[in-house]
């Protein structure tokens, strides 16, 4: 018998394949799978969420509307905000929303210009945004868009699907042994709880149509809001409100579109009144601030 | 600057990717190329598994010669493997790497038999433990270790 230990080829036990490239193939694979159980948990997700009763959402945020700083006193506030409240109240009843479906309306001291629904029925409006808007028929507009999102329970589903994606890409993260980008993931998720999707701001912009239509007959300065906003962006940094309501110009199409003509209404005096005092007022300390 | 901040996380994982990258492969490299010329010095030492000496082998002396070999796993070929989990297949990085550990393993025997004047080893084994044992966050790190019988020919 013959003992030898012949020289053996390499790479037997292992591939000489680039690591690189692995890398690169099952990052792809990874990154496919990963955005099609997004996709399917967050539409599975903003579906459950419609089936949670109105009064449940209103009573999640019951805390947190209490903490609200208890808005001026000032009667020239008040007056406004209960004007506003009573234009909410008539959008609601032209939307038919359910009896237990209450918006409430806030207005919130901000130069800023920014309008937004979130849940338990809150709708928020900025003095800032209350100042530019040039007629009563773009206010109406903007009411009827935020009361449509309450309408469709939008906050509710855009939260639900968020949270979901969230937890369902925190636990996938959790087979690779990267943290970091497990948090990255999960980010992703959270900024998807903090916008409405095109098609939910389609719907808004439909209801909004039927509203102006309900309240004038007519839907003259629908868009007029969008004319305020392009020329606020023209001048500089674009407004908050453009960020969360993205593809303006499709929008913009869309109610030009169903476009009835009729005349614009001023808007109510004292609105404009405590709109144009308190934008002074905000300035003012702005310009406070700067001196320190 | 806050962008920075904000990204910190995702920038030290690149970071270490990379470093896990570029001295995991330069590593390898040196590493390989120093096997290869070692197995070739040491190739006159013969070496099996088989239990018994070869039967037209004269009187030898016997001793037990092991080597053995610990490497670690760097952050580019956990990751490369983390995501390997979930689609499954060949975990090439490891297979390289525990391909090093082996080869190091027997040569370090062989050495030690060599050191001795022995011509031949057999009853050879290789034994693998993972250090980090089934705990999740402990160091990843394997010891391989190769034993066998030196036979040394006697020379009276």
């Amino acid at each position: 018998m013959n003992y030898e230990n012949p020289q053996l080829p390499e790479g037997i036990n292992y591939s000489t394949s680039h690591p690189l490239k692995e890398l690169m193939i099952l990052l792809a694979g990874a990154t496919v799978i990963v955005v099609v159980l997004a996709l399917a948990i967050s539409l599975a997700a903003g579906w459950l969420a419609t089936k949670i009763p109105f009064a449940t959402e209103q009573r999640w945020v019951k805390s947190f509307v209490e903490q609200l700083p208890e808005t001026e006193k000032a009667p020239r506030h008040q007056a406004a905000q209960l004007r506003l409240q009573a234009m909410v109240d008539r959008v609601a009843q032209l939307q038919d929303l359910p009896a237990d479906m209450k918006p409430t309306l806030h207005i919130i001291n901000d130069t800023q210009l920014n309008a937004f629904a979130t849940l338990g029925g809150h709708v928020f409006i900025t003095c800032g945004l209350l100042k530019k808007l040039p007629n009563e028929n773009a206010l109406v507009a903007v009411l009827a868009h935020e009361v449509a999102h309450v309408k469709h329970r939008d906050p509710l589903v855009a939260l639900g699907r968020g949270v979901a994606v969230m937890l369902a890409l925190g636990t996938l993260s959790g087979l690779g042994d990267g943290s970091a980008v497990g948090r990255q993931l999960q980010g992703a998720g959270l900024l998807t709880a903090l916008s409405f999707s095109r098609d939910q701001e389609r719907a808004a912009d439909d209801t909004l149509l039927h509203t102006l239509t309900g309240w004038y007959g007519y839907t003259e300065g629908a868009a007029d809001l969008f004319d305020v906003l392009a020329n606020e962006s023209a001048k500089h940094e674009p407004p908050v409100f453009m960020s969360t309501h993205p593809a303006t110009a499709e929008r913009i199409a869309q109610m030009q579109a169903a476009l009835t003509p009729g005349a614009r209404v001023p808007l109510p005096a004292e609105i404009v009144a405590y709109a144009q005092a308190t934008v002074d007022e905000c300035a003012a300390t702005a310009t406070d601030n700067n001196v320190d | 600057m806050n962008h920075i901040i904000d990204n910190l996380e995702l920038i030290i994982f690149l970071i270490l990717m990379s470093v896990g990258y570029t001295f995991g492969r330069y590593n390898e490299k040196r590493h390989f190329k120093s096997i290869l010329e070692r197995e070739q010095t040491l190739r006159t030492l013969l070496m099996f598994s088989e239990r018994r000496p070869p039967p037209q082998n004269g009187p030898v002396d016997c001793a037990l010669v092991a080597g053995s070999c610990v490497v670690a796993f760097d952050y580019f070929k956990n990751f490369v493997a983390g995501l390997r989990n979930l689609f499954g297949g060949r975990l090439s990085g490891y297979e390289l790497l525990l391909e090093r550990a082996r080869r190091e393993a027997i040569l370090r025997m062989k050495q030690e038999a060599a050191d001795l004047g022995a011509t031949m080893i057999i009853n050879v084994k290789i034994e693998t433990s993972s250090i980090s044992g089934e705990k999740k966050k402990a160091i990843g790190a394997v010891e391989v270790m190769a034993y066998g019988t030196a036979l040394t020919p006697r020379t009276s």
